[in-house]
């Protein structure tokens, strides 16, 4: 069973991560799904793969009332990300999915119709939900070729998909980054291999510092908080990215 | 209720009343024993109360058993309408397939296992709802008797001297628990006949 901690809570307005998953096959990747409230109404983030739907919405819904959820938000168009489409469309036919227009006609091989995709352009913008408004910030190459970010000004809150991602080990259980220097090991091939752009990289980066974070939520592994989500983004700005692991 | 409900909204439905109910067992199960105790403390004129209140006790932790029960089968629900939905989509587009006559061939061997596939499936499914509805019914009894327990603790209450006052508050807070509880338990269960059909 995954475990579901709100991470922020004002109000009306929350952030839950729907995190790891200790009884996961182990062929398949552990997700971190993220539930986003304001004023009653939700959205998902990278709902994660078909295989994986029953273990996410069985665990969410012990906590949450699903049925608040009328959005997705998919960072990309990989199977981990959103091939559980079909499934949550058979919860609530009526459930949108924001993502980039590149993937509009690709996500729909995993479910929906021609109103499901709402085409994110790539220069992002702003997603109103309930009260408050989220901003599609630009990842592209980070590592989909039409990747977005979700931030939340209110909560400080930085999406960032498949960026700070970490292959954990399954023994390593903590839901926050506890020793950046530790964690940062597991981060680091995967940021090498998957990114695919020092150009894109670099601009993310000067876009993240901009941006007021206190926590940077990936969707695989643990979370950055604090000084760790500084130290990150610097960490990423310094690493040679888009070569495979024997070409460093 | 909307009647376009989808499975997993109905199931969830449930579940989101389970939760409730299981929220409204705990205040019962404290009020209940708050109320036994001084009940106890206040002698023979209050030794009625101090039943009742014990039997509302006990009522809420019956409640607290079958409702968690009911959680237990939701999780099972969302496992088994996941995997069902899953094959519906599978054999939908298999059915689509298969123009060609060597490919339709193929396809209608596939589909003839994936059928009974599925029908294992629906009747699991179906075994599951039947298994929740089991406990509703039963729910739906201990809403009844909380009602005519409320109704003795007002009663009690009436006859209590000079705590009589105080009780009537513990009475009333039980009564509008006990119409609250078997609303919901209806709300449920009309989620769950929906799911049914």
């Amino acid at each position: 069973m995954k475990r579901v901690v709100t991470l922020y809570e004002q109000g009306d307005h929350s952030w839950r991560v729907v995190a790891r998953d200790p009884m996961k096959a182990a062929y398949l990747i552990d997700t971190n799904e993220y539930v986003i409230e304001s004023a009653g109404v939700a959205m998902i983030t990278d709902p994660g793969g078909q295989e994986i739907f029953p273990a996410v919405f069985g665990s969410l819904s012990a906590d949450f009332d699903s049925r608040k959820i009328t959005s997705i938000f998919s960072s990309h168009q990989d199977p981990d990300v959103i091939s559980s489409l079909a499934l949550w469309l058979a919860f609530n036919p009526k459930l949108r999915c924001h993502a980039s227009w590149l993937w509009s006609q690709f996500i729909p091989h995993f479910g929906g119709d021609g109103e499901t995709i709402l085409p994110l352009p790539d220069e992002g913008g702003p997603i109103q939900l309930g009260r408050i408004t989220l901003q599609a910030v630009p990842a592209h190459y980070l590592h989909s070729s039409g990747n977005f970010h979700l931030y939340d000004p209110g909560a400080r809150i930085l999406f960032t998909g498949d960026v700070g991602a970490a292959l954990l080990p399954a023994s390593d259980p903590n839901l926050f980054v506890e020793d950046f220097d530790t964690h940062i090991r597991h981060a680091e091939g995967f940021h090498r291999r998957w990114m695919g752009s020092n150009e894109a990289k670099n601009d993310w980066c000067d876009r993240a510092s901009r941006l007021e974070i206190d926590m940077l939520c990936p969707q695989h592994g643990a979370l950055y908080r604090g000084q760790d989500v500084a130290r990150f983004i610097e960490w990423f700005r310094s690493l040679k990215v888009g070569v495979t692991g024997k070409r460093r | 209720m909307r009647s376009s409900e989808t499975q997993l909204e109905r199931v969830v439905a449930v579940h989101e009343g389970a939760k409730s109910l299981l929220s409204d067992s705990h205040h019962v199960n404290l009020r209940a024993l708050d109320a036994t105790v001084r009940s106890l403390r206040g002698g023979t004129q209050l030794r009625g109360f101090a039943e009742v209140s014990a039997q509302m006790r006990q009522w809420s932790q019956e409640l607290h058993s079958a409702v968690k029960q009911v959680t237990k089968l939701s999780a099972e629900q969302v496992n088994a309408v996941s995997a069902f939905e899953k094959h519906q989509r599978m054999l939908k587009l298999l059915a689509l397939g298969g123009s060609e006559p060597a490919g339709a061939r193929l396809l209608a061997q596939v589909l003839d296992s994936a059928g009974a596939q599925r029908r294992e499936l629906e009747l699991s499914l179906r075994k599951l709802q039947r298994q929740v509805r089991g406990l509703l019914e039963e729910l739906q009894q201990l809403g009844l008797m909380a009602c005519v327990l409320s109704t003795s603790a007002l009663i009690e209450a009436a006859t209590a001297g000079k705590e009589s006052k105080d009780l009537t508050i513990v009475s009333k807070d039980f009564s509008e628990r006990s119409q609250k509880v078997t609303e919901n338990i209806r709300l449920m269960l009309a989620s769950d006949r929906q799911a049914s059909r």
